[in-house]
């Protein structure tokens, strides 16, 4: 396999809703990324996108429709689809159209724009659920992350405060953002006392819906080494997906993420994750997941992230920092595009180019995870420089 | 709490408002009928496969694990115990595990004091009258505590 290097990195701002279409969008954040690379599009070989479901724009083959805004017109286009994993998947397909030697040169999009579904995006959801077994009893996405977010806490002894702390830290680390819809400063208080949406979570426990748009260049070794002396190099890969029926698996343990994880570490040639891992952004719709993927990716012991994180060790200025970016919770989460600015926050802190994000100790190898569909897919990228 | 004041936007839409009509006519398959037909007759039937000695719901004429053809239906026991719940306003909803049965069964929960709600406990379906029964999961009213 050829070495893939990432070259160029861009996104929009992250908003609630966004005046530019999803095309729009796509373009202003694949300009940015080519511009980075000091690329034009006749320079791309093959374009990737991503972008979750087609309900929220009532739109079918979107990944046809979004085509031209993301430069994708009379190219090799795929588009990529694994739920809220989308966004760190997009990169793993780009690498492989690079490192398998059919394209030199891919730009790997990812968009969502949640926003056009009434009355709330939260609807799109309905249309992911077992027809038969849970439809007609009106579940929602926020029932069953509330059954997992107890379960983990029941079995581990954890508190809602312990978890409060993930949404501290993550909205107060956007506030470095520029791109981020929801920086803020709080307190686990703030959190404790906001809104109960469906016990345990509470509104700030909670990613807001976005729309927005990020993308990458990634680039053969000898193509890249010709546009940068500086490359970032993407050294594992790895994804997992399990059944749609999340009543069928440990809502305690993501083993589909850990599945994931070893697929990319066996590639990097990481045998202690922890200890070789420096920084990394972990999939975060929900403060609770971020601790649930940590353990998952063999970065905390299982019941353990909580402590890792009261601590400060998942601080920008710790020994392991999380999120670094201001994660789904503080930047926001347009869900295709959230897993790409992930990626991109690597490449940005790998290259020293994080401005007021970047994290205290030296890094040279950080990790983007993305989770999601019915709680069932794990999408990791390990880069390197 | 701190506001970014990014985070008011300073977009203005010019929107356009549109609706599809769609409706669509599922079929339940091979193994979800006879799931259909169980709930009719107040049970809860899981697929087992005698390869790998395990029972699944919902039923499935495939076994995930050896993914060779399941053998047949088992009924779960009567009683099954919390895995998790959560609540909002009035609604409890619950995830029932049911003994040496894999996957777990969502539902509603009737339960008149939220504090005893413990995971582990166990608790028991409640079925409509049969009559009324139209053998999809709400034939199931709901779960109670079976204590």
């Amino acid at each position: 396999m050829r070495k893939v290097a990432v070259i160029g990195a861009g996104m929009t701002k992250f908003r609630h809703r966004m005046l530019e279409t999803g095309r729009e969008l796509s373009f202003e954040a694949s300009r940015a990324a080519l511009d980075s690379a000091r690329m034009d599009i006749k320079n791309v070989d093959s374009v990737v996108l991503g972008s979750a479901p087609d309900a929220f724009d009532g739109l079918h083959m979107k990944g046809e429709y979004l085509l031209d805004g993301a430069g994708g017109s009379g190219k090799p286009y795929t588009r990529v689809y694994v739920g809220g994993g989308t966004g760190v998947f997009i990169p793993a397909a780009a690498w492989w159209h690079v490192a398998s030697g059919v394209s030199d040169v891919v730009l790997a999009v990812g968009e969502e724009k949640m926003s056009p579904l009434q009355p709330h995006p939260q609807y799109a959801f309905w249309s992911i659920f077992d027809q038969f077994l849970e439809r007609p009893l009106g579940v929602t996405l926020l029932w069953i992350f509330s059954l997992e977010m107890r379960r983990y806490m029941s079995v581990y002894g954890i508190k809602e405060e312990d978890i409060a702390l993930v949404a501290v830290k993550n909205k107060g680390n956007a506030m470095d953002h520029p791109s981020a819809q929801l920086p803020m400063r709080i307190t686990v208080d703030d959190v404790m006392k906001s809104e109960p949406i469906c016990t345990p979570v509470k509104r700030l426990d909670v990613s807001p819906t976005s729309d927005g748009a990020a993308a990458l260049v990634l680039a053969s070794e000898d193509v890249a080494r010709k546009y940068t002396d500086d490359p970032v190099w993407i050294t594992g890969v790895g994804w997992n997906v399990d059944t749609t029926f999340w009543t069928n698996r440990d809502l305690c343990y993501p083993e589909y993420v850990e599945k994931a994880a070893m697929m990319a570490y066996k590639m990097a040639g990481i045998s202690n994750p922890r200890k070789e891992i420096d920084f990394a952004e972990v999939y975060d719709p929900f403060d609770y997941k971020e601790l649930h993927h940590m353990e998952g990716l063999q970065l905390a012991k299982r019941g353990e992230a909580p402590k890792m994180t009261r601590e400060g060790i998942t601080q920008r200025d710790g020994d392991l920092p999380i999120n670094p970016s201001g994660g789904l919770l503080g930047v926001g989460n347009p869900i295709a595009a959230a897993g790409v600015m992930k990626v991109a926050e690597l490449f940005w802190q790998l290259r020293g180019e994080a401005g007021r994000r970047q994290v205290k100790k030296p890094v040279h190898r950080g990790l983007a995870q993305a989770w999601g569909d019915l709680m069932q897919v794990g999408t990791v990228v390990i880069m390197e420089r | 709490m701190e506001y970014n004041p990014l985070f008011d936007g300073t977009y203005h839409l010019r929107p356009w408002v549109d609706s599809l009509p769609l409706e669509y006519k599922y079929s339940l398959g091979v193994a979800g009928k006879t799931f259909s037909e169980g709930l009719k007759q107040g049970k809860i039937l899981a697929s087992k496969c005698s390869r790998c000695n395990e029972s699944r719901i919902p039923p499935s004429i495939y076994c995930v694990g050896c993914f060779g053809y399941s053998d047949g239906y088992v009924q779960v026991s009567e009683t099954g115990t919390l895995y998790s719940f959560a609540s909002r306003g009035d609604v409890v909803v619950a995830a029932v595990e049911f003994k040496g049965v894999k996957g777990l069964l969502f539902h509603r929960l009737a339960v008149s004091d939220r504090n005893k709600l413990e995971i582990g406990a166990p608790v028991r379906p409640v079925f409509v009258q049969q009559a009324i029964r139209k053998g999809d999961i709400t034939d199931i009213d709901h779960f109670e505590l079976a204590v």
